[in-house]
């Protein structure tokens, strides 16, 4: 079991709180468009987090674009493929979360951590982010620009990251 | 079982600006005890300002309600935990 600083811990405590913060910035002005199940969604996202000490940011970028494109003009088409992407993205994050878990545990029986696999994991993180602004962008301007539902029909049909990515281009 | 002295640095730097890491759960472990040591001061504070009321069913303004007494009861354990540090 991982036990992080007590100083960490109060930064992460920070930060999830900003979190909910933002997240509550956004949905305050179209509450009464909120429905029970997005409810529901929203509130077992918050108590995961309680838990675990960290969102899914996969699975919470997920509920905030489905709970708030609708009032800013976001079509319903783009709503569902983005949603898809960001569930293809969560499942890509849990793999690069697992093989880091495993580095660190192969770690501790060896006694030598595997710095280029640590590299690599870097990379694919860093590859999960930059898909997650690209869907935040093409969101952000999807209800003024058709072209973005294009943009991410085409990430649809990739079948690795980097063709993803490539597609929001 | 081992410490993971040297996982805990790089799972937290992996973790981005909004706790972006996936759903393991890795980065940390709320109310643990670190050392096998008695409680300390933190882990005494952040157990006693633990329950954060979550409901399971809530819809339009219910949900502003909800989030707003979520960040109350987290602004109160994060009080705590700052005092605890001090």
């Amino acid at each position: 079991m991982v036990n992080a600083s007590d100083a960490q811990r109060l930064e992460i405590e920070k930060k999830m709180t900003a979190t909910i913060q933002g997240i509550l910035a956004q949905v305050a002005p179209i509450a009464s468009t909120i429905d029970a199940n997005h409810g529901a969604a929203l509130m077992a996202e918050i108590s995961n987090a309680n838990d675990t000490g960290m969102f899914s940011a996969a699975r919470l970028a997920k509920l905030m674009v489905q709970i708030t494109g609708p009032s800013r003009g976001v079509s319903a088409q783009f709503i569902a493929g983005a949603s898809t992407l960001l569930d293809r993205m969560g499942a890509f994050s849990s793999q690069v979360d697992s093989e880091l878990v495993q580095t660190y545990q192969n770690a501790n029986v060896t006694g030598t951590l595997d710095q280029t696999k640590l590299q690599s994991l870097a990379y694919r993180q860093q590859q999960v982010e930059s898909l997650s602004a690209a869907i935040k962008s093409s969101f952000d301007r999807s209800a003024s620009d058709p072209t973005q539902l294009q943009r991410v029909n085409n990430a649809l049909g990739q079948s690795t990251i980097e063709g993803m990515l490539a597609a929001f281009r | 079982m081992a410490h993971w002295s040297k996982g805990e640095e790089g799972i937290t730097s992996m973790c981005g600006p909004v706790n972006s890491c996936g759903s393991t759960g890795i980065a940390v472990q709320n109310g643990t005890t670190s050392g096998g040591g008695a409680t300390s001061a933190f882990e005494a504070s952040y157990a006693a300002n633990s329950t954060v009321p979550i409901p399971g069913s809530v819809q339009g303004a219910g949900v502003v309600t909800a989030l707003q007494n979520v960040l109350a009861a987290r602004t109160q354990r994060i009080a705590a935990m700052q005092q605890a540090l001090q």
